[in-house]
């Protein structure tokens, strides 16, 4: 017998490229969904990536950075939020 | 006396000559019937006959009504009896009356005004009981049964009130005993609950009939589990034999949840009707929109929701063309109905196989460089299609993992690695038992194209290599239970592409052998019993299975507790959930109730004198 396959539909889920069940350490959100002002995810409500390694949704970390209170600071270990841009840069 | 009652014999004699008699015979009977007259008038009896006449011709229309009219929806019977009352009865009536010479023509004129007047209101009320008595079959055959609607119309408006009421206990008399038991289909029910509505939105635009009649429909409806499903598996109908339902769907200004029972500023605002009862939500019933109807059957459209999700991913999921304008369409119909943020987790759905679209076109596109690499040294064609979607914003999905046969799985991995470079940072991860695969089996004497569930098409790619496979190593090799495996083995046996041999050996059948034609049919369907997806009563236990060693461990150290008690505790302890697809604590008592007495099936709590305790091993 020969089995030919003409086309295999299949199923995936995406999963951003971090720690498994890990979520924003802002909004509480896992990765995968999106921050409380978004509905959609992905693409439109991407992650950020700082040089203190912590990951946050980039608007999440944005709002943040508005607050006054952030003096520009990562919220998870007061560090100076600088942008990682090597995973950035693919996100551009 | 006598001369009376043989009069009357007479008369009942004559009177049911209809069509068929000749001219000739009828004028005959006309003529001697009129001199009969005129001869009881000289003998001073025609008064004393009025009784027994009124009651004959009052028996006549019942019987009438009885006859010609009983069954009858399709035809306007209402017209066709009241020209058979002027055109048949009342010239009788004519000759009885002028055969008294000494009456004016006038006053001749005025006593059969009189006469046809009680007479019609009779026959009304008999019509108006024989219609009510048939409502329920009305209702059945609407929208054929129109006219019969219209006639009642036309009869109630000229009754009292009182007829409504006799409406409502006969329709509820005839649900009860024929529609709200068991034996009757949930579908069938809705659909009766619908033309029901279309009926007396007719009869009654205030709706306070409707609501009278609604009540034990809503409490009948809501005991049938599956009552969410299918209304929502009518909406989602692709052949669209509920289009009227559809269209339903649409025609609605404000989402349901905003619509307020009073608006301040409508001119048009009319009190509820006297008869009202204290259910009645003139808003819903007085515009007696069937979709709002049937959504207020349940307490919240949560449950709604939920189905709709549930049954937009299967939809969804068993799609390769990726084409979701279908889908689309009904997303408005339904954002219309129950609000835009409330179905934008459906939205995210749709969204992700249009997206599916663009990511599946790049990565076998020349757009991509690794495929652009690759296609210099092997012009292999990439069989694998994907659907990429959003795990957190989909159902529950169920599904075995197992091994898929090495080719796709390379190009899974390639696939993933196209989908990384068309969104960066971003991963796949294979729902290997989902999706569906186009195959073509070539075998020695016939050659077969089947279009299956990822496992089938693996379990048959494994019998190109050896053609016997022993049940274990098979699910040893593909890395699946036997015992599933064991079940989906049947799939292609009762196709008559495998043959199972004893010792839980499968051979393939090269040439096909005589099948048991019974085996064939009983098998058509198998393949689409497989769910993929989580009921939604398996949603729930989940959700409680969070709570459960939470509620194990305070029944052991607190002691039995009523339902309510734990419910309670629950409620104050439980924190919302906070991720976007799962909704709060919100379960009720019921499901709670249906958890516990699961858990004490299970054996693992006991139920005594309306304490739940805990088990002590």
């Amino acid at each position: 017998m020969r089995v030919k396959v003409k086309r295999w539909h299949g199923v995936a889920v995406w999963r951003w490229d971090v720690p498994n069940e890990e979520v924003c350490g802002i909004c509480r959100v896992p990765f995968d969904g999106c921050c409380p002002t978004c509905k959609t995810p992905g693409d439109d409500c991407s992650l950020i990536w700082g040089e203190c390694t912590h990951v946050f949704h980039m608007h999440c970390l944005l709002r943040w950075l508005q607050t006054e209170g952030s003096r520009g600071q990562c919220p998870m270990d007061r560090r100076t939020w600088g942008i990682n841009f090597t995973k950035l840069f693919f996100l551009l | 006396m006598e001369l009376d009652d043989t009069d009357l014999e007479e008369f009942d004699v004559e009177l049911p000559l209809e069509d068929g008699t000749k001219l000739e015979d009828l004028n005959d009977e006309i003529e001697a019937f009129s001199k009969l007259c005129k001869q009881m008038h000289s003998l001073d009896l025609i008064k004393r006959t009025n009784d027994a006449l009124e009651e004959f011709l009052c028996d006549e229309i019942e019987l009438r009504v009885q006859n010609t009219c009983k069954g009858t929806f399709d035809k306007p019977m209402l017209r066709h009896s009241t020209k058979w009352l002027y055109s048949t009865l009342y010239p009788w009536l004519q000759i009885i009356f002028s055969s008294n010479s000494q009456l004016s023509h006038e006053s001749i004129e005025n006593r059969l005004v009189a006469w046809s007047k009680r007479l019609n209101y009779h026959f009304c009320m008999i019509f108006c009981d024989s219609r009510i008595s048939e409502l329920f079959d009305v209702i059945v055959d609407f929208p054929d049964s129109k006219i019969a609607i219209d006639d009642l119309i036309v009869c109630m408006r000229r009754l009292d009130k009182d007829y409504r009421y006799r409406l409502v206990e006969s329709l509820h008399a005839a649900f009860r005993k024929r529609l709200l038991i068991p034996g009757a289909g949930t579908m069938d029910i809705i659909n009766t609950y619908i033309s029901t509505i279309k009926c007396l939105r007719l009869l009654d635009s205030s709706g306070v009939l409707l609501e009278k009649i609604t009540g034990p429909f809503r409490n009948y409806l809501r005991t049938r589990e599956d009552a969410a499903r299918c209304l929502v598996s009518s909406w989602m109908d692709e052949k669209n034999n509920n289009n009227e339902l559809i269209e339903e769907l649409g025609r609605t200004e404000e989402p349901i949840d905003n619509q307020q029972d009073v608006r301040f500023n409508d001119d048009n605002w009319l009190p509820d009707p006297m008869d009202a009862g204290p259910d009645y939500k003139s808003s819903i019933y007085r515009s007696a929109d069937i979709t709002n109807l049937l959504v207020s059957l349940f307490d919240t459209t949560d449950l709604i929701i939920k189905e709709i999700q549930n049954q937009m991913a299967s939809y969804l999921l068993t799609k390769t063309d990726y084409d979701t304008e279908k889908e689309l369409t009904k997303l408005e119909l339904f954002k219309l109905r129950f609000g835009e943020s409330k179905m934008s987790t459906t939205e995210v759905m749709i969204k992700d196989i249009s997206d599916s679209k663009r990511i599946d076109s790049f990565i076998l596109g020349n757009d991509n460089p690794l495929r652009r690499n690759m296609s210099g040294s092997s012009s292999e064609v990439m069989m694998l299609h994907g659907t990429v979607i959003s795990r957190l914003f989909w159902p529950t999905l169920k599904g075995e993992d197992f091994d898929v046969p090495e080719q796709i799985s390379n190009e899974m991995v390639k696939y993933d690695e196209g989908f990384q470079i068309f969104k960066p940072r971003r991963k796949l991860q294979w729902l290997k038992s989902l999706g569906k695969v186009q195959i073509e089996l070539e075998l020695q004497d016939r050659t077969l194209e089947f279009e299956v569930a990822p496992i089938y098409a693996t379990i048959i790619h494994n019998f190109q290599q050896q053609d016997k496979w022993n049940l274990v190593d098979l699910a040893k090799k593909i890395k699946i239970d036997p015992i599933i495996l064991k079940g989906k083995m049947n799939f292609w046996s009762d196709r008559g592409i495998l043959k199972e041999l004893p010792n839980d050996e499968w051979l393939l059948l090269e040439t096909a052998e005589e099948v048991d034609p019974s085996k064939r049919a009983f098998a058509s369907n198998e393949e689409n019993c497989d769910n993929i997806i989580q009921s939604l009563a398996e949603q729930k236990a989940e959700e409680f299975k969070m709570y459960w060693a939470y509620i194990e461990n305070m029944l052991k150290n607190l002691g039995g507790m009523t339902l309510e008690k734990i419910h309670n505790i629950l409620c104050s302890v439980a924190e919302p959930t906070t991720s976007s697809s799962n909704s709060s604590f919100d379960n009720n008592l019921e499901d709670l109730k249906s958890f516990l007495n699961q858990m004490v099936v299970e054996d693992k709590l006991e139920f005594q004198g309306g304490l739940y305790k805990a088990k002590i091993n």
